[in-house]
């Protein structure tokens, strides 16, 4: 075809030329082999794990036993359940603390919108540990928010059930989670195109009604987006019921280390985390499938 | 830009959103306030400042091993997640590849799936293959949650690169890898540096991950961890942890600086 | 206009070129040859393949099929860096972390000069583009305009063999580029590089070319300097796409004292004299006006004594021209006549519904072969 010597190398550097795409998966490949490797390869290890079962000392097979064993015992269900419950009330909490938040700079504030997205997220970029300790502090017997009531008169003793609970765990996670909120809430306000929001008043809707019918609808993805990505660590977390959490507050993460730490059954762990990870997909899944079928309904 | 809210009903929105900030900062600006507390309670009224646990953390020699250990993790960290950072992103906006959408979603998974179980399956995924846990286990599982975090970093700042310019150096005469370090290199320098710091501080911050994956150094957070047990230490890690709020707050707010330039409203 | 696979003749040599994505041809068989020296204008309306055939030349696509060769040497293995082929892009392609002098003298960095030798070329480069002095601003200072210039400073600097220029002009408004389109040309002629250009605007490919080819669809469809482009196209989509047309079923009837004679829909039997010979008697043809080559008159209310009656019903006034829709009897189609405003003020006193009469010389007829 061509009139240029056809030398193999010479093949090999028109292709390479020509090809845009294999250039591009080669930059892609060491970021995709580690991904594979590292991330793919060990969780499928973790769902062979939780398969194996111990026939007799010493002897492996692959069974559904470690999956009976959770199931079996309603404690762990409850966790889990629990779990499940906890996070959907932090996910929803956090986005409607953050909501107000985001729609005032997306939508008030007209000058360098940036800074105020950079304040607001600065602190999530430091130590989670700590600041799930600083609640601890704030939250506890001898804590601040105790102290300051004593001080200020307005108890003689102080809380107990400030801390240690359901009620410290949700609300140190809605504070750790903000972040996750904000931006996706952020970004899907800032998008609305405010000739919309005209136009609805010019149709004669007041604001309440406009933000009613155009800007929440408009702003939806957004929510949606707010509320998963909170959700989903939230369930498996660790950090924050083992400090705040007490036996009321225990989640499913303390159990699951407890598997592999205390009482060093693997299989039982990864059975359990295998456990967990279906149900977070299985609920994301119906909740955004409820959501279609609301809006179905609604059309 | 809408007018439509009353000016109370803006000034009410103004209220909140401050009050929300207040509820953000008041525990994360706890540990510095009350480092200077002197009374190992974390407690109201203060007692009076001292300079006393700042001296004691600084002379604590775990503290010092812990700090050093962090940071030979962070930063090789950080190279290596920017590095592939930079050619993911270089690949995904440039190429024109079938599944772009799909690969850059793909890269957020680490992120999505809860740290534990993360750090569980690396667990057991080092243990089959036999490599026994230390400070490199955790590096590993490091890059791994940085990747995104650098990826996403530097996307935006390859978004609105223009491709022509890439050309334009090609047509004057340089080679490909000239034209890399010549025109496409300065110009998402920002986002590379950005992607160096976020990256840095992840892995420096990162408590879980390490606190499965490491075989008997300890980092910084997790010597932080180890000390929570004792209250007569509390204001130590107190002042410990203000060190750490206070450096990761300094980075992130240059690297957000340098990511959000010439950005605009864009986020 | 493709001929298959010619030996290069031309200073570039365009060879039963195709360019297919996937499925899709971009290009599909072009053959042309470029003259040294000529101003070429690659003309067609978005998606016609006349960037990517562009982007060909200065080799940042390869061709699927087909040759190019520039100054007689093959380029299908060279790279765009070892091209003696230089591109200005569309969007400029400013470094925007370089200054001026530093964008003009990027692509010198290899040729190892000394400073004092860079600092002259980049400087007879500037005082070429008129931007003297200009040197140490900063990218981001520039006006459209500017970084036009800039762009093609760069670009000439390295003193190429071809320049590509990729709708060098649709960034900047009206004024500024009718003055660039004439400064460009200028510019040409003085260097004597050969320009290959790209563009949409018909207008600026009839201004500044020597030559211009227009492409649809992939395929080059005719080719030729600007007058023979305008005044007699072969084809009726160039003569729909350059300048506004006129068009006309017709019948070929026969010959009458030398001059053919069509037989149309609606303007009856007119004579042409540019009708091909090959056309024979009953053959169904096309015929094309002009609209400033129809004469407007204004017309005493009764039938017409010469030429076509009509009656106007629209006018648009344009400043220096009034365009003139006129309805001719017998049928609903509306001709447009285009005259100077001056004399349309004269001719058409009555404004809309005045009665006109509408004539032309039958050298101004063109006949396109085939109907619609």
């Amino acid at each position: 075809m061509t009139g240029s010597m056809t030398i193999r190398a010479g093949w090999l550097a028109r292709t390479w030329r020509a090809s845009p795409a294999l250039r591009g998966y080669a930059l892609l490949a060491p970021a995709l082999v580690l991904l594979i490797v590292v991330l793919l390869a060990p969780v499928i290890l973790l769902v062979g794990t939780s398969l194996m079962v111990e026939a007799d000392p010493a002897s492996w097979t692959l069974g559904l036993a470690n999956y009976q064993a959770f199931f079996d015992k309603p404690q762990y269900v409850a966790v889990l359940a629990r779990s499940i419950g906890i996070a959907s009330i932090v996910a929803a909490l956090t986005v409607l603390l953050a909501y107000p938040a985001a729609y005032f700079i997306a939508f008030h504030v007209h000058g360098n919108k940036m800074i105020w997205l950079i304040i607001i997220t600065l602190p999530f970029w430091t130590s989670y540990l700590l600041r799930v300790f600083a609640w601890k502090l704030i939250l506890g017997f001898n804590g601040v928010v105790n102290s300051a009531l004593i001080f200020f008169g307005l108890t003689t003793e102080p809380l107990e059930a400030l801390l240690y609970n359901s009620f410290a765990v949700v609300l140190t996670l809605a504070h750790a989670w903000a972040a996750f909120a904000i931006l996706p809430l952020f970004v899907s306000l800032q998008k609305i195109d405010r000739s919309l929001i005209e136009a609805a008043q010019d149709l004669g809707e007041g604001p309440v009604m406009t933000f009613l019918r155009v800007t929440l609808p408009l702003s939806m993805p957004g929510i949606v987006a707010a509320l998963l990505l909170v959700f989903i660590p939230t369930v498996g977390d660790y950090v924050t019921p083992k400090l705040v959490g007490g036996p009321n507050g225990l989640m499913i993460g303390s159990l699951i280390q407890l598997s592999f730490g205390q009482l060093d059954n693997w299989p039982l762990g990864a059975a359990i985390s295998v456990v967990s990870m279906l149900v977070v997909t299985a609920v994301v899944c119906g909740f955004l499938l409820g959501l279609e079928g609301i809006k179905k309904a609604l059309a | 830009m809408t007018r439509d809210r009353t000016s109370a009903g803006v000034a009410w929105l103004k209220g909140y959103t401050i009050t929300y900030l207040v509820f953000i900062y008041l525990p994360v600006l706890l540990l510095p306030i009350f480092s200077f507390n002197d009374s190992i309670y974390v407690a109201l009224p203060m007692k009076g400042l001292t300079l006393q646990w700042w001296r004691e953390m600084i002379a604590q020699e775990g503290m010092h091993a812990a700090f050093s250990n962090s940071i030979s993790v962070a930063l090789p960290v950080a190279f290596l997640s920017t590095a592939m950072g930079l050619c993911a992103a270089k690949a995904l906006t440039g190429s024109r590849l079938p599944f772009s959408g799909l690969l850059t979603s793909l890269f957020a998974l680490p992120l999505v799936i809860p740290f534990i179980i993360l750090g569980i399956a690396l667990l057991i995924g080092f243990n089959r293959i036999g490599i026994g846990l230390s400070l490199y286990t955790v590096g590993i599982g490091h890059v791994l949650i940085c990747l995104p975090f650098s990826l996403f970093v530097l996307l935006s700042r390859f978004d609105g690169f223009d491709r022509s310019l890439e050309e334009a150096a090609l047509d004057l005469g340089e080679t490909p890898w000239m034209t890399f370090w010549r025109v496409t290199f300065p110009i998402v320098l920002p986002g590379v540096i950005a992607s160096l710091l976020l990256t840095f501080t992840i892995s420096f911050d990162e408590f879980l991950l390490a606190f499965f994956l490491t075989g008997s150094k300890s980092t910084l957070p997790l010597y932080i961890f180890s000390q929570l047990r004792f209250p007569a230490k509390l204001p130590a890690v107190l002042a410990l942890g203000s060190t750490v709020l206070i450096g990761t707050f300094i980075l992130v707010a240059i690297a957000e600086r340098l990511r959000r330039q010439e950005g605009g409203t864009r986020s | 206009m493709s001929v298959g696979r010619m030996p290069q003749q031309g200073f570039v040599g365009i060879s039963g070129v195709s360019k297919l994505f996937g499925k899709v041809a971009a290009v599909d068989d072009v053959s042309l040859d470029v003259g040294r020296g000529e101003f070429f204008a690659l003309l067609g309306p978005s998606g016609c393949g006349k960037t990517t055939l562009l982007r060909m030349l200065g080799g940042f696509e390869i061709p699927t099929l087909g040759e190019i060769s520039i100054d007689g040497e093959p380029m299908a293995a060279v790279p765009p860096y070892r091209r003696p082929v230089n591109m200005v892009f569309q969007s400029y392609a400013i470094f925007p972390h370089l200054n001026v002098f530093q964008n003009i003298a990027f692509g010198l960095r290899k040729d190892g000069l000394s400073r004092a030798q860079l600092s002259q070329r980049v400087g007879e480069a500037l005082a070429l583009i008129r931007l003297e002095g200009y040197g140490e601003r900063a990218a981001h200072e520039l006006s459209g305009g500017q970084r036009q210039r800039v762009a093609l400073a760069r670009a000439l600097v390295k003193k190429p063999k071809v320049l590509l220029l990729d709708e060098p002009l649709g960034a900047l408004d009206k004024k500024l580029r009718e003055h660039m389109q004439i400064e460009l040309r200028d510019l040409q002629k003085a260097l004597g590089i050969t320009f290959l250009f790209v563009t949409h605007d018909q207008e600026e490919a009839l201004t500044m070319s020597d030559r211009i080819a227009v492409m649809s669809a992939g395929k080059v469809v005719e080719v030729g300097p600007p007058q023979q482009l305008y005044a007699a196209p072969r084809t009726r989509f160039v003569a729909e796409f350059i300048g506004t047309m006129n068009f006309f079923e017709g019948r070929m009837l026969g010959w009458e004292q030398g001059l053919p004679m069509i037989e149309t829909e609606r303007l009856g039997a007119i004579a042409a004299t540019t009708a091909a010979a090959e056309l024979s008697p009953g053959e169904t043809v096309t015929v094309a006006l002009r609209p400033e080559s129809i004469h407007v008159e204004a017309r005493n209310p009764g039938p017409a004594t010469a030429g076509l009656a009509g009656t106007v019903s629209k006018l648009a006034y344009l400043g220096d021209r009034t365009h003139a829709y006129v309805k001719v009897e017998g049928s609903d189609k509306l001709v447009l006549a285009a005259l100077p405003s001056t004399r349309a003020l004269a001719a058409i006193a009555g404004g809309q519904q005045a009665p006109v009469t509408l004539s032309w010389s039958p050298a101004s007829v063109i006949v396109l072969k085939g109907p619609r």
